[in-house]
């Protein structure tokens, strides 16, 4: 019994003894690696930090455009083509310019910190970035690139805050331990001036594509982060992304010096971006189809049609059900999704205002069909006309809500219609005609001072009539820009340039004096930050 | 990692060498058992074995007695409950719980002592859950992080299935509630939320093994409901419309509405038929107990079906095993096991189902409140999946080797609970498409425990001092994996297909999947030492130094060292002669607890993660192809270092015990008082985070909990009336912000220093502007002429519009002219009840109450509010089937101009808050025992209790518009909740 004793007492003592000396041993095991984040003292140290954060880069820009749909909801409603049938939202106080009113979903959209987060991604990536050339696989060259695209990133960004807010801080260097705590407004023109020289300043440390065979001074070929130019298209922004950003810069200032020389570069070298005109040919699919030219990068055989943009990788499931971010969520009603409404549509009368040609591949009636199609719009003859031109369903979608459709910023066709107006502004009103023909001979409508034959010399020809020539150039060069680029994110911005440009409109030039062509800044803004002033004209 | 694993699989080999050693070893002691039979009732051995057993498993400091903690259970147990959470409701001085929805098995939280940290959001109700203990092991507590994909956040993800739902009452022996420092002081931090102490009924030898048998069947009563059909819609719309509206905003006027001759929307209103169909519940449990005197066993199964209506059940299959073995005079080892199989029917409301699909579709029509058509819904339920199962074990083995005045206790412990759902909604319910996700969760908690023990032999028996050291390990993991997807080949195959092309395959283009993982962990380990001294029975102190250190802290600021003491001072026994108290005693303790956080990720310091979502989209983490990380601007930003938040508490404990201790007194009072506390601070929008996360805040707690037992009558054979009581007060209020700072706001929530931590924050409404004279004025121009009051500073007000208080007089309403009101946590909450019995008969009742909380009435907001809701694509205005039944008194409420841009009918104005205080008869279950009849007597059947009881029988409230218990973690009523039902059941419960 007591040997018994002995053995199980042994076995209790061993047993308990190899319990505590576990339990020491534990004590070092607070130490846990943690999966789902990266200290920041560990962060930029390698190809692939470099490669995470400037994607991630892109990835905040575009959340920051998509949130709410922000890009549309900022560009496409005020005081422009749009119309809602959901009287009473916040949509229809956009359209009717009403920002004031404090309706559920317009805090977001006065709020800029996601521009500012961002552009905090920039500038922290500029400073921090260098630290990855330790790792060899992450050449100076890349680096270099990589830098530059920050700036150029940034600069697109400061352009479209201070699109929308006016005088907005200028923050170009990383948030640190403290936060910025002094942060006021600068002056608009102080913000533009300053992207204009960094932009400038970093077009050199650009190559003109990516993945492919690059034609700059750096020669910066071979597939970038592994990936060809076919799989990234426009998606990393190069030189001819940084000049359209510097050119629409010029345009919202109004310096059609400047512009017109930035612009005609890109003119003179689409082949070397890789982009064209959508042509004729395929003007439906293009601009209209499930794989259009907004669908994904937009790289459709050689050519990527999305000159700059912020763009959705299908592949890689980068778009969610919601379909926010993509302007199908906006505009898209039955017959493609089972919903009753859209949000927002174009009214028969301003369609019917905007196109003057029934043989136009965007008009409604397809001469062809000799009915009308869903073209650009659906339904035509409903109350409430689809617009339909965006409809870029993920493969799988199947009328599901899932689109692929990219935040749009800039295509030849608008390069083309900005250098027409650079010319009526110069007065050689031959070669702003010359820019607006262009356009007009690709979509089969009639010209405004020439004859347009698009198919050679059999083909059917498209002569001036009273409404393709209807209140002068300048008007039809917006016209076109209207129609071409319609639910691009341009109207709102267009509208300024337009009636800035005539400056004979009394109480939009009231509007523009007293700021009211900006968004009020959220109160969160404010209270957040008390050296930012509301905007003086939201202020009465 | 490595040595996690190692840990792991030890305490595997553990238990499974345990098994299968201890087996033969029972049931080698059952065969020996039947020649000692006789012996074994006056053996010994038994006796000290029997005392072993009895003697509770907690270490508290002050107190012997667990009489002050113990939950009382004798009649909950004989009501149709099926959670933790319910079996304490009203029922555990110092402990509130909220249900808000009657939905069976769906999650439930409770507070221990008032609410310790605000809640920014429902991850903070996770982080304020106390620790449940069973038998010593402390079970996983649910983590919230699978929230950060989640676009919202009614429902957690995966099955959402309460994991405390998984213990069966009937193997339950006692439940304490542990609040007070001394009660934790051995705990640690993982108890500074408060502990609930779970011991399961015992395994005790006895000669014969005892076979329970327990059973009940029941049913719900479908509530009273006044049904409406769109006639009553119109006529209450009718008024706005033709008071404000202009001709275009009736051109707008919804068709469902307007049109008469529908007749799904002005047909009968009958709905509830099918909805308010009850089903039965039933529970059947068996038990067997027996054993040896150096071995005993106990094995329970179970079986439980709850049930609500919309067809939501609830199954459970339960399995308890529990042993005890003295192999040794000195060793005593036990195992218990006790596993869980739930499974989970859900409801079919269509806000559950979007949050789940992250869709909401076009929803200008809602559902018919016809019956035909409101089943022709139903129908096209046919294809769809909806499983929701959980799987949970949690066993623990216990050596405790007694050598005189020396014991050595290790225990080792290991909780495992696994989650999963699987979905699939087909294209009658998708709009033509198809939704499929599948989740797996699982949260595991392995702790290794050990203590020593010695009481130092002095020579005077008057003078005691007990020294004590412990150790204790826990380990964390949680992890899932998810995925949803859309677009399934058709609703019959949910795979992805493969097109054949010649000889070639691919894969087909469908199904557009989105997957997800993630895991954590996190680790606690800690050591305390304990010394005490004690002079007879008067007077007692113990103070204990404890060490604790946690993972999810700066590594440099990992440990952190706190003390506790306690003291009890026995004044009957100083006054020996007093008559009037049988029991006088004043109890005081004071300590520093650590307190947990749940997210591991402060630890890193300013970091990068995945964050390139928006706020419809927030999982969006790839940008061209690749994922790209940033600095947490969503979240905000992350400081260098974060060390311990903890909790100072207080606690000073009176006993009084009357006529031999028939009637007892316990009143506690408490100051708690928790610091240092991690808090989202605004910061500049320009630099891109959203917050900062400050360490500094500081709640403070204070209240009191008051519990009275007394036993009335005591006769036994005729009339006995034992009656019982719990009374608790709780004040919180705001201590301290960081840097000084004096108020925050985070979303639609505001902290101010000095007030409570559970407030609404809203506008004062103070009527109607009824004509253009009554418009209060705002601002001064500079000429002198003074402006309209204004909404935000931009909208002017205008008739119809409703009148808030400009509290900061500046002629502008805005967010500062909103006030702290109320509290969405109760101020007084308790419980009454009694046990009465005659001859063989009696009656258990019990009543619950919360008094001094206000509720937020975002169904009637809504509801009023039609004119924004009816536009909005929000998922929280969702019209349900149930939004057919009248809830409020609209004529009751001002007539407001609902187009108006200041939007008249916002929830965040005092207009919408409401009392909340109800009293609720929580059981009245009445019972006869056939055992002492002679037929039984004759068949020895110890005992054989019939009984009947009722649930939820009534509530006493001043709110008209429903249950006010119903609220969401801020107090929000939405009435999206299924009813907490009253329930009536017939039970039995024999042992023989």
């Amino acid at each position: 019994m007591y040997k018994l004793n002995k053995y199980i007492f042994n076995k209790a003592v061993l047993l308990l003894s190899l319990v505590f000396s576990m339990s020491v041993s534990c004590t070092r095991q607070l130490d846990i690696e943690s999966t789902e984040a990266a200290s920041s003292i560990n962060m930029w140290q390698s190809y692939d930090d470099a490669k995470s954060g400037l994607v991630g880069l892109y990835g905040l820009a575009r959340a920051a455009l998509a949130n709410d749909n922000a890009h549309w909801l900022y560009g496409d409603l005020r005081m422009a083509d749009f119309a809602t049938p959901r009287s009473g939202s916040y949509i229809e106080a956009i359209i009717k310019n009403r920002l004031n009113e404090d309706l559920p979903g317009m805090e977001d959209l006065k709020d800029w910190r996601r521009f500012y987060a961002a552009i905090d991604a920039c500038n922290t990536f500029i400073e921090k970035s260098g630290g990855c050339l330790q790792d060899t696989r992450y050449s100076a060259l890349y680096h270099k690139v990589d830098v530059a695209q920050a700036h150029i990133l940034r600069a697109f960004l400061y352009l479209y805050v201070s699109r929308i807010w006016g005088d907005v801080p200028l923050v170009t260097s990383a948030t640190t331990e403290g936060l910025n705590t002094n942060l006021t407004r600068t002056p608009q023109r102080q913000v533009l001036d300053f992207c204009i020289n960094d932009v400038k300043l970093y077009l050199d440390s650009l190559p003109t594509e990516y993945g492919g065979n690059d034609q700059s001074k750096l020669k910066f070929t071979g597939p970038y982060y592994g990936r060809t130019w076919a799989q990234i298209g426009n998606f990393y922004w190069g030189y001819w992304q940084g000049m359209t950003v510097l050119a629409q810069i010029y345009a919202w200032m109004g310096d059609y010096e400047r512009l017109e020389p930035v612009a005609r570069k890109i003119w003179d070298n689409l082949a070397q971006a890789k982009t064209q005109l959508v042509g004729y040919q395929n003007a439906n699919n293009y601009l209209t189809g499930n794989n259009s030219i907004f669908y994904g990068n937009g790289v459709i055989g050689s050519y990527c049609y999305q000159l700059l943009s912020l763009s959705y990788n299908m592949d890689n499931k980068e778009s969610g059900p919601s379909g926010v971010g993509h302007i199908e969520s906006l505009t898209l009603a039955d017959p493609y999704i089972p919903r009753q409404k859209p949000d927002i549509y174009v009214p028969r009368d301003t369609i019917d205002q905007l196109f003057y040609s029934i043989t136009d591949l965007r008009h409604p009636y397809q001469s062809a069909a000799s009915s009308y199609q869903s073209v650009y719009f659906t339904n035509y003859y409903a109350s409430i006309p689809v617009l339909s031109k965006f409809k870029t369903f993920a493969p799988a979608a199947n009328g599901f809500s899932i689109y692929g459709s990219c935040i749009p910023l800039s295509r030849a066709e608008d390069i083309c219609l900005l250098l027409a107006e650079c010319y009526l502004y110069k007065g050689t009103i031959g070669d702003a005609q010359g820019f607006l023909e262009r356009i007009r001979l690709q979509r089969f409508t009639n010209g405004f001072a020439n004859n347009l034959r698009p198919l050679g010399t059999g083909g059917p020809v498209y002569v001036p009539t009273d409404r393709s020539r209807e209140n002068g150039l300048l008007w039809n060069i917006f016209r076109e820009r209207r129609v071409e680029l319609m639910g691009e994110g341009y109207g709102w911005y267009d509208l300024i340039r337009y009636k800035k440009y005539l400056a004979n409109d009394d109480e939009f030039n009231k509007l523009v004096e007293q700021g009211g062509i900006y968004w009020p800044v959220s109160q969160r803004v404010l209270d957040n930050n008390p050296l930012i002033e509301q905007n003086s004209y939201w202020k009465r | 990692m490595r040595i996690a694993f190692c840990i792991r699989n030890l305490v595997f080999c553990q238990l499974m060498i345990f098994c299968l050693v201890s087996i033969p070893m029972v049931a080698k002691s059952q065969t020996t058992s039947q020649e000692s039979e006789d012996s074994l009732a006056t053996s010994k051995t038994a006796e000290k074995f029997k005392e072993t057993l009895q003697k509770t498993n907690s270490q508290r400091l002050d107190d012997t007695s667990s009489q002050r903690t113990r939950v009382r259970l004798n009649g909950i147990s004989k009501a149709p409950f099926i959670s933790l959470q319910q079996y304490l409701k009203g029922n555990a001085s110092g402990l509130f719980v909220k249900e808000e929805s009657g939905e069976p098995g769906s999650e439930q939280f409770m507070f221990i002592r008032g609410l310790s940290s605000p809640l920014f959001n429902k991850q903070d109700v996770y982080g304020v859950q106390p620790v449940v203990y069973l038998n010593g092991t402390p079970l996983t507590q649910e983590n919230a992080f699978s929230y950060n994909i989640q676009r919202y956040d009614f429902n957690k993800l995966g099955s959402g299935t309460n994991l405390l739902a998984a213990l069966d009452i009937n193997n339950i022996g006692s439940i304490e509630v542990l609040k007070t420092p001394a009660d934790i002081a051995t705990l640690g931090p993982l108890a500074t939320n408060g502990a609930i102490w779970i011991t399961t009924k015992v395994a005790q030898p006895s000669a014969k093994p005892i076979i329970n048998f327990e059973s009940y069947v029941g049913m719900l009563r479908a509530p009273k409901v006044k049904t409406i059909n769109a006639a009553y819609e119109n006529d209450f719309r009718k008024r706005y419309y033709d008071a404000y509206a202009t001709p275009e905003q009736l051109a707008a006027y919804p068709v469902y509405v307007a049109n008469q001759y529908d007749k799904n929307y002005y047909g009968p209103s009958n709905w509830n038929d099918i909805y308010y169909q009850s089903k039965p519940v039933y529970y059947v449990g068996f038990g067997l107990n027996g054993g040896h005197d150096r071995a005993s066993y106990r094995f329970n199964i179970s079986d439980t079906k709850d049930h609500n209506f919309d067809d939501t059940n609830f199954d459970r299959y339960a399995l308890t095993f529990g042993m005890n073995m003295l192999p040794l005079k000195w060793l005593t080892i036990s195992s218990n096991i006790n596993a869980a199989r739930t499974d989970r029917d859900r409801n079919k409301s269509l806000r559950d189902r979007f949050a789940e699909t992250r869709f909401v579709p076009d929803l200008a029509n809602p559902l018919s409140p016809n019956k035909e058509a409101y089943q022709l819904y139903l129908d096209k339920y046919r294809t769809s999946i909806d499983d929701n199962k959980n799987n949970a074990i949690s066993g623990d083995f216990t050596a405790t080797a007694d050598i005189q005045n020396l014991q050595i206790k290790t225990q080792l412990s290991i909780d495992y609970e696994e989650a999963l759902r699987d979905v699939f909604w087909g294209s009658e319910l998708m709009d033509g498409n198809s939704f499929i996700s599948t989740y797996y969760g699982l949260a595991q908690r392995t702790s290794i425990k050990n203590t020593i023990r010695y009481t130092v032999p002095l020579a005077h028996d008057q003078h005691r001092i007990r020294l004590e050291a412990g150790q204790n390990y826990v380990s964390d993991f949680f992890k899932y994996d998810y995925i949803y997807g859309y677009n399934t080949p058709n609703d019959f195959i949910k795979i992805k297909s493969v097109l054949v092309n010649g000889s070639a395959y691919s894969n087909n283009d469908n199904i557009f999947a989105y997957p997800f993982s993630d895991n954590l962990k996190a680790r606690l380990s800690s050591y305390y030492g304990r010394i005490g001294y004690s002079f007879k029975n008067v007077f007692s102190i113990d103070a204990v130094g404890r060490y604790d250190g946690y993972s999810s802290f700066s590594p440099t600021d990992r440990w952190l060292l706190t003390p506790v003491v306690a003291t009890k001072v026995n004044i009957h026994e100083l006054m020996p002669h007093d008559q009037l108290f049988s029991t006088f005693a004043l109890r005081g303790s004071w300590g520093t607890f650590g307190k947990l956080i749940q997210d591991s990720r402060f630890k890193l310091g300013p970091q990068y993660r995945v964050d390139l979502g928006y706020s419809d989209e927030p999982v969006i983490g790839g940008s061209g192809g690749y994922s790209g990380i940033s600095q947490t601007y969503s979240f905000g930003w992350i400081n260098r270092y974060y060390n311990w938040p903890f909790s100072e508490k207080l606690n000073i404990g009176l006993d009084l015990g009357w006529l031999n201790d028939r009637v007892i007194l316990t009143a506690d009072f408490y100051n708690n008082k928790d610091k240092n506390m991690i808090v989202p601070t605004s910061v500049a929008s320009e630099n891109g985070f959203s917050y900062k996360w400050v360490q500094g805040m500081a709640v403070q707690n204070t209240g009191l909990n008051l519990g009275i037992t007394a036993d009335i009558l005591h006769n036994p054979g005729g009339v006995s009336w034992q009656f019982f009581t719990n009374f608790n007060w709780n004040k919180n209020k705001l201590l301290k912000l960081p840097y000084d700072l004096n108020e925050i706001v985070y979303g639609d929530m505001k902290l101010v220093v000095g007030k409570p931590a559970d407030s609404y924050w809203l506008f004062e409404n103070q009527g109607m502007i009824e004509d253009e004279a009554s418009i209060p004025p705002g601002r001064t121009n500079v000429d002198g002429t003074v402006l309209p009051m204004t909404f935000g500073g931009t909208i002017p007000f205008s008739v119809g519009d409703p009148l808030w208080a400009d509290i900061n007089k500046d002629g502008v309403i805005d967010q500062n002219d909103k006030v702290l009101k109320g509290h969405f946590l109760p101020v007084y909450t308790g419980g009454i009840g009694s046990t009465l019995s005659f001859r063989r008969f009696n009656l258990d009742f019990m009543f619950y109450y919360a008094l001094g909380q206000q509720l937020l009435n975002r169904l009637t907001s809504t509801k009023l509010d039609f004119i924004n809701s009816e536009n909005s694509r929000d998922i929280a205005s969702i019209k349900e089937v149930t939004f057919w039944q009248q809830t409020f008194d609209y004529n009751t409420y001002p007539l407001y101009n609902p187009w108006s841009g200041v939007i008249p009918y916002r929830a965040d104005q005092d207009l919408f808050l409401e009392d909340a205080d109800f009293l609720k008869l929580r059981y009245v279950t009445l019972g006869y025992d056939l055992a002492s009849l002679d037929y039984f007597k004759k068949k020895k059947i110890p005992k054989m209790l019939v009984y009947v009881t009722g649930t939820n029988l009534f509530t006493l409230t001043k709110f008209s518009g429903g249950d006010p218990e119903q609220v969401n973690y801020r107090g929000a009523y939405t009435g999206y909740a299924l009813p907490l039902a009253a329930s009536y059941s017939l039970g039995v419960k024999i042992n023989f």
